[in-house]
């Protein structure tokens, strides 16, 4: 912004102007605010008035993206003409930010996000009250991290063995579970890894047939005594899935009870804080980020 | 028909009409699928044959797409730029430049190997890059791998490398070309069609196949296909029936066929407009008459009507060289019809001179439909200004030759297709064809400078953008995770077919069978 | 000409009429019958074009009603009618639904007049079609010729218009079959016919525009007045034009306007038909008509040979006959026998010849008796006159004898000088009696006429100013370039000094006398008039005869001897008077002729006479 306000400012313009900021680009709204604001400082200090309410030459700004740059180009009123002022920024440097979506009956919230891959994520047994542990699985590690949303803090890495060829699209899916005894079971494709979620210990996989698991089971006893399945709907990686949620019981041809719908494919799906909520990752199309979600069922309106 | 929108909401945004869009049918509620191995993804392309010789590639050629499109397939380049604006590692994991940007330095990627198990080496990727590099950029090897060191500043070589024709091949000798890519050709046959004469396209045409077999060691990883099939001078109408009938599984589509693609349970895609629909003058227009008569033209043309009733909201009116989301700041240059400054121009202008009085003869490719529409369209408007132009037929080479061969008429349309993700080398390239002496200073990098080039090489009316126009295609309902990019690479490396019966879709003719093959 | 060839002529004229008359009639009927069925077969063809169109139009009217009653089309409308509509959807339906129904245009115009659709001219998609809002409810109108403009061509279309019933705002559907050569695939010319469509497509003529089933029609351009007759006036025309120089290229063309809604031209059937079989039949009735006639011919020439020599012979015998006794032979004789009219003529012809010549012979005695009474009687007139004073003289002389000597002497002396005169007078009249029995013939030589004429003249020319004396005035018009004549210079001199004397006499008291002369086609005129007393017809008739004169004194030998002159040089001589006014002697004298060796002229010419002279020679012409 310091710069465009320096362009700005250096070219033919009115003393007093209005600003008009528009926003063509993937960026947010509170970011897109947040650059107004910083231009509007800029060009104060440059000893350039920006006025509002008044009958005055508006100064344009219009925020544009190509595939590898953000784009500003500012339109700039002189006394006899107008000038033109654009400043460019790599998309990989600018950062993205996308606002939370509208909650249903299931309900999610955004507790991790990353721009590296994550195959899955899962909500594991509290190292201590209040102190939650998120276990997330990237492509050649497994992460723990511990703390809450928005306060993660990264324990443990365990590097998961390589495989024997690289993968085009490898997959992974964390499997929680009792009688694992705070161990993490890993599926990886053609393999099956444990990894303890405690120490340091190394990653111990075999050789197996992986059977991927399709969703998961849930319920929520303030909502009656039902279980639930979770499972997106989506059919390959390029379109917006629904978390879609069935009666457990009814077999496969059930109606949807509810549904959820998100930003990007659902990567995985996996345990939760309790059989309530399961822990989701999706790929935001928009972004390009993995997000973990907390999906959880909410009884009533 | 639930209608799935691909990429960013800002995307859509930003490219309007043209947004990439990408419709699914109502598959109902199928299990999750999952990349599954095996099958042949049978292709249908529009253009009659192919070069996959990266060097002889004409820039800004309709042609260009094409060949792109299938030397994905056999080779790659150092960087790719994702949807998201990130630059990802390919056969180079890393780079980096000085403080300006005219020195760069890429570390190969390690263990890569040609299809025919050479090891791939720094200087494969000189040899490669030399030939493609413009003027006062060079490639060497080094210690690391490979450096390019620029003239000037090269803030936009990554766009360069990873767009256009900047892949690493090497030639083995016998004019045959070797990469590292994810698959490798395999045969290449010429085919006799039958055409079906309902659709009137005439007597049995010669149609050139070509099938890429999976490259089992592919750096990346084996593709989840095992074949692709490429039949070449299939007609978008005829590639539309195909899908229909399940014997294509991707298909090019014309503007015309998009919109009955769009009623079926095909999936359509539509890319960034891509191809700038143009008018270039034959003389050089230095005098003034002439400039009048070519600015009255411009002034006459409704480029928004053309764009969002014409073309039925599937082109953006292009007042500029560069279409909006190459530039980012396309909206700057004036699109508005204003008829009343070009009549005014028009009644300036000496009835000899050809358009004024005279008829003014438009050469238009006489195979390209769409050409001959916007030409045109062009005439009528005109014709309300008091404008005389009439189109001719005219031969195909000749009109998106970027060094501006004879035609028959005063002014051709011509097609330009952006081939590139820098917007410098894109106006580059364009400066050919607008005669501009090859002795001046290239186009500058910086945003602002580059803005002020356009406008300038806009004033010399040599050239008047009309339209941009995105490609279509469409593709059967079994073909997943095809997540082609905005500016036209297909990227099927990453497809995979669904095999069952069930999830064929609807079909709204006989019984395929044979469809895809097991692994 | 001869009778032999008025007989040929005549039958000839008779054979020609008729044959002629004949070949008309035969010609004229042909012809009228051909019209009459080439009429019969060409409105067959029209009404068989007309009831083509008439179906034409009910179907393209009946495609355009389904195309208007589809589903799509009424989404289309109904879509339309709805706020802020999306006018791009539906750019490429009107092709589509072309195509479907069998038409080659369709266009889809929404209540504001603007094209949404269209498959003949997808680029003009936006712009207004005004002429289809005119009219509300286009439901039940018949289908039109119309102007299409096509993006390269204009066309001409039969079209359709309807609006769609169940909407709000009206919505056009516009369709058409294309007019063009293919429609003419549709009629069946009878043999000798043919059909060709004219596409009125610009202001002027322009070739190309005449179209035949068969493809290109060669020489359009000889269409070019039929049509400006019909872009004139567009009601039916009918022109019959001429392929090549034979007259049996030559094909009529009957125009059917072919005109659109407003009555503007749009095109045109036109209904040829190949007169070559016409004109064959002509032209074999003309030659079997040229055959007759020369066969007439030939036969005529036999018989009117055959004819004329029976019948002119005999005719022939007796013209030669006639022009014997005319030669002077009074007893030719024609030797032809037979009972018929020629016998009867050769006989009457035989007795007239004879007759006349027992007369002449009765004539010549008359006359030669006539003549020596008319000579005694002269004769003793001229010689009276003389003698009379001589008698007088001598009895003076014998009376004066008894006188003195003195007396005597002087009576003596005067009357010897009388007798003398007398004695002189007497000798002269004897010598002009002489000269005219004894005139000499000529000598031929080159004489020029007009130079002989002034050279007569010229001796008179004291008298004509003689002082005391009436005055004479002379005019000359003589040609210059006469021919030349052969002449006795001398004898024509002569003859004309005895005309200008006689005109001397007949003018006492004066008056003009003037000569012409001018070139004939045989030779060459002259003409001596004066203006004196002039004559009376009956003396007009005598006036050449030898001794005849109108006066009291004279001859009467001075026109004889002109006459006998101009005889000798086988010309001719004529008289015209009027009593009062004058009176013009006219003679004419042939050219002189080529091979004849002009003979060298004896004297020169004549000096010029003192006035004595001329005297003498007055007073012998009395």
């Amino acid at each position: 912004m310091e710069r465009l306000a320096k362009k700005v400012a250096a070219s033919p313009h009115e003393h007093r102007m209005s600003l008009l900021w528009t926003n063509q680009s993937a960026l947010s709204a509170q970011r897109v605010e947040r650059l107004r604001a910083a231009f509007a400082a800029q060009m104060e200090a440059a000893q350039v008035r920006i006025v509002q309410g008044e009958t005055v030459p508006v100064l344009r700004v219009a925020i544009e993206q190509t595939p590898t740059q953000i784009v500003f180009v500012a339109t700039i009123p002189g006394e006899s003409s107008t000038s033109v002022a654009i400043e460019e920024v790599a998309r990989a440097a600018a950062g993205m930010e996308t606002a939370a979506q509208n909650s249903i009956r299931l309900q999610k919230e955004l507790i991790w996000q990353q721009e590296t891959k994550i195959f899955s994520a899962a909500m594991l047994a509290e190292s201590a009250p209040g102190d939650k542990r998120l276990a997330v699985l990237t492509e050649d590690a497994l992460l723990i991290y511990g703390g809450g949303p928005g306060n993660w803090k990264l324990g443990l890495t365990k590097m998961l063995p390589l495989p024997r060829q690289p993968q085009r699209a490898a997959r992974g899916q964390l499997l929680v579970a009792d009688d694992l005894n705070g161990r993490v079971a890993i599926l990886l494709p053609g393999r099956r890894c444990e990894a303890s979620a405690i120490d340091e210990s190394a990653v111990d996989c075999v050789n197996v047939t992986t059977e991927w698991p399709a969703g998961r089971l849930m319920a929520l006893a303030s909502c009656g005594t039902q279980t639930w399945w979770l499972k997106g709907d989506g059919v390959d990686w390029t379109g917006e899935d629904r978390l879609l949620l069935r009666n457990a019981g009814a077999g496969k041809e059930t109606a949807t009870t509810a549904e959820l719908g998100m930003d990007g494919p659902v990567i995985s799906i996996s345990a939760g804080e309790g059989v309530g909520s399961a822990t989701v990752v999706v790929r935001n199309l928009s972004s390009g980020d993995y997000e973990v979600y907390r999906v959880g069922l909410a009884c009533g309106d | 028909m639930r209608c799935i929108e691909w990429g960013w909401p800002a995307v859509i945004r930003q490219f309007g009409f043209a947004a990439v869009l990408y419709c699914l049918a109502a598959h109902g509620l199928a299990l999750a699928a999952r990349p599954q191995y095996g099958g042949v993804l049978r292709v249908e392309l529009r253009a009659a044959s192919v070069n996959l010789n990266p060097a002889k590639w004409k820039a800004g050629s309709a042609e260009f797409a094409t060949n792109q499109r299938l030397a994905e397939l056999l080779f790659d380049h150092l960087v790719a730029l994702d949807n998201y604006g990130k630059f990802q590692p390919q056969l180079a994991t890393e780079w980096s430049h000085d403080a300006a940007a005219k020195r760069w330095q890429f570390t190969l990627r390690q263990g890569v190997k040609f299809s025919d198990g050479t090891a791939l080496t720094p200087a494969d990727v000189v040899a490669a890059l030399q030939a493609l590099l413009p003027r006062g950029v060079e490639a060497t090897t080094s210690a690391a791998g490979v450096s390019i060191q620029s003239a000037a500043p090269a803030g936009d070589l990554l766009e360069l490398l990873s767009s256009g024709s900047y892949f690493i091949y090497k030639d083995s000798g016998n004019g045959l070309l070797r990469g590292t890519g994810p698959f490798v050709l395999e045969s290449v046959s010429a085919g006799a069609r039958e055409t079906d004469k309902a659709i009137g396209d005439g007597p049995v045409s010669q149609t050139q196949q070509l099938r890429f077999r999976v490259n089992e060691n592919c750096w990346a990883g084996r593709p989840y296909l095992d074949a692709i099939e490429v039949t070449l001078g299939v007609s978008s109408l005829k590639a539309l029936l195909d899908l229909q009938l399940g014997k294509a599984d991707l298909g090019e589509l014309s503007l015309d066929t998009l919109k009955r693609a769009q009623q079926t349970s095909l999936k359509c895609w539509s890319s960034a407009p891509l191809t700038l629909f143009a008018l270039r003058f034959s003389s050089d227009g230095k005098l003034e008459q002439e400039h009048r008569l070519r600015e009255a033209i411009s002034l006459s043309v409704d480029r928004e009507a053309m764009a969002r009733v014409l073309l039925q909201k599937q082109a953006d009116a292009a007042a500029s060289f560069l279409p909006q989301w190459l530039s980012g700041y396309a909206f700057l240059f004036e699109a508005e019809r204003n008829l009343e400054r070009a009549k005014e121009l028009r009644a300036k202008t000496p009835p000899a001179v050809a358009g004024a009085a005279q008829l003014l003869r438009v050469t238009v490719d006489a195979n390209n439909e769409l050409s001959k529409l916007i030409a045109e369209r062009v005439a009528v408007d005109a014709r309300a200004a008091g404008l005389t132009l009439q189109t001719v037929r005219g031969n195909q080479h000749g009109l998106s030759d970027a060094t501006g061969s004879k035609s028959e008429g005063e002014a051709q349309l011509i097609t330009w297709r952006y081939t590139s993700l820098s917007p410098r080398s894109v106006l580059d390239s364009i400066r050919s064809p607008t005669r501009r002496p090859a002795g001046e200073p290239g186009v500058p990098l910086e945003a602002d400078a580059r803005y002020a080039w356009e406008k300038q090489m806009m004033e010399e009316k040599n050239l008047l953008p009309l339209v941009v126009v995105p490609d279509f295609a469409a593709v059967d309902a079994r073909v997943r995770n095809w997540l082609p990019s905005p500016w036209g690479e297909w990227r099927l490396a990453d497809v995979w077919l669904e095999q069952s019966e069930a999830s064929t879709g609807s079909r709204d003719t006989i019984t395929k069978s044979g469809v895809g093959r097991k692994p | 000409m001869s009778f032999r060839t008025k007989l040929f002529l005549l039958f000839l004229l008779t054979v020609l009429a008729s044959v002629s008359a004949v070949a008309y009639s035969v010609t004229h009927y042909t012809r009228s019958a051909y019209e009459e069925m080439d009429n019969q077969r060409t409105t067959a063809l029209v009404s068989q074009f007309q009831k083509e169109l008439a179906q034409q139009r009910e179907i393209v009217a009946r495609n355009v009603e389904n195309v208007t009653n589809a589903d799509v089309t009424l989404k289309m409308a109904i879509d339309q009618t709805k706020p802020d509509p999306d006018q791009s959807l539906y750019v490429r339906d009107a092709s589509g639904a072309a195509q479907e129904h069998g038409l080659d245009f369709m266009e889809f115009v929404i209540a504001d007049g603007t094209l949404i659709s269209s498959a003949e001219y997808p680029a003009r998609v936006g712009y207004k079609e005004t002429w289809v809002t005119s009219v509300k409810d286009w439901n039940g109108s018949e289908a039109f010729l119309r102007r299409v403009e096509l993006p390269s061509e204009v066309a001409v279309s039969l079209t359709a218009v309807r609006t769609q019933p169940n909407v709000a705002k009206p919505f056009y559907t516009i369709g058409g079959r294309r007019l063009d050569e293919n429609f003419l695939a549709s009629l069946v010319p009878p043999a000798g016919l043919r059909a060709l469509l004219y596409l009125n497509l610009d202001s002027g003529f322009a070739p190309g525009d005449v179209v035949s089933s068969a493809g290109k029609v060669e020489q359009a351009e000889k269409f070019a007045p039929l049509i400006a007759q019909l872009q004139k006036q567009p009601e039916p025309a009918v022109q019959t034009i001429q392929w090549t120089n034979d007259a049996d290229s030559a094909e009529t063309f009957h125009a059917l306007p072919l005109t659109g809604r407003n009555g503007e031209l749009l095109g045109a059937l036109l209904v040829g038909s190949s007169r070559g079989d016409l004109v064959h039949l002509t032209r074999h009735v003309m030659k079997l008509a040229g055959a007759v006639a020369a066969a007439a011919m030939l036969i005529g020439l036999l018989l009117t040979w055959w004819v004329s020599a029976r019948i002119t012979k005999p005719i022939e015998e007796l013209a030669e006959g006639a022009r014997e006794v005319a030669a002077g032979h009074w007893h030719t004789r024609i030797d032809l026998r037979g009972q018929d009219e020629t016998g009867q003529l050769a006989a009457a012809f035989n007795h007239m010849t004879q007759t006349l010549s027992a007369q002449r012979e009765r004539l010549v005695q008359t006359e030669r008796v006539a003549a020596w009474r008319e000579l005694a009687r002269r004769l003793a007139h001229e010689l009276r006159n003389p003698l009379f004073p001589l008698q007088i003289t001598v009895e003076n002389m014998q009376r004066a004898r008894q006188l003195g000597n003195e007396q005597f002497l002087e009576v003596f002396n005067e009357s010897t000088a009388t007798l003398k005169a007398e004695l002189a007078n007497l000798n002269s009249i004897v010598n002009r009696f002489s000269d005219f029995s004894k005139m000499p013939a000529p000598e031929f030589s080159r004489v020029e006429i007009n130079e002989v004429i002034r050279g007569a003249v010229r001796l008179f020319e004291p008298q004509f100013h003689e002082v005391g004396k009436p005055t004479i005035t002379t005019e000359f018009f003589l040609k210059e370039g006469l021919p030349e004549i052969d002449g006795d210079s001398e004898l024509l001199h002569k003859a004309f000094q005895n005309l200008v004397l006689n005109a001397l006499d007949a003018m006492p008291a004066g008056g003009t006398l003037t000569f012409r002369t001018a070139e004939t086609q045989s030779g060459v005129r002259i003409e001596v008039s004066d203006t004196g007393k002039g004559l009376t017809p009956e003396e007009c008739s005598r006036l050449f005869t030898p001794y005849y004169t109108t006066k009291q004194q004279g001859t009467g030998l001075g026109l004889a001897v002109v006459q006998s002159v101009i005889s000798d040089h086988r010309g001719t001589i004529s008289v015209a008077s009027e009593e009062g006014h004058g009176t013009t002697f006219r003679m004419e004298l042939p050219r002189r002729q080529p091979g004849v060796m002009p003979k060298k002229p004896q004297a020169a010419v004549a000096e010029e006479p003192g006035p004595k002279a001329a005297a003498e020679a007055a007073a012998a012409n009395d």
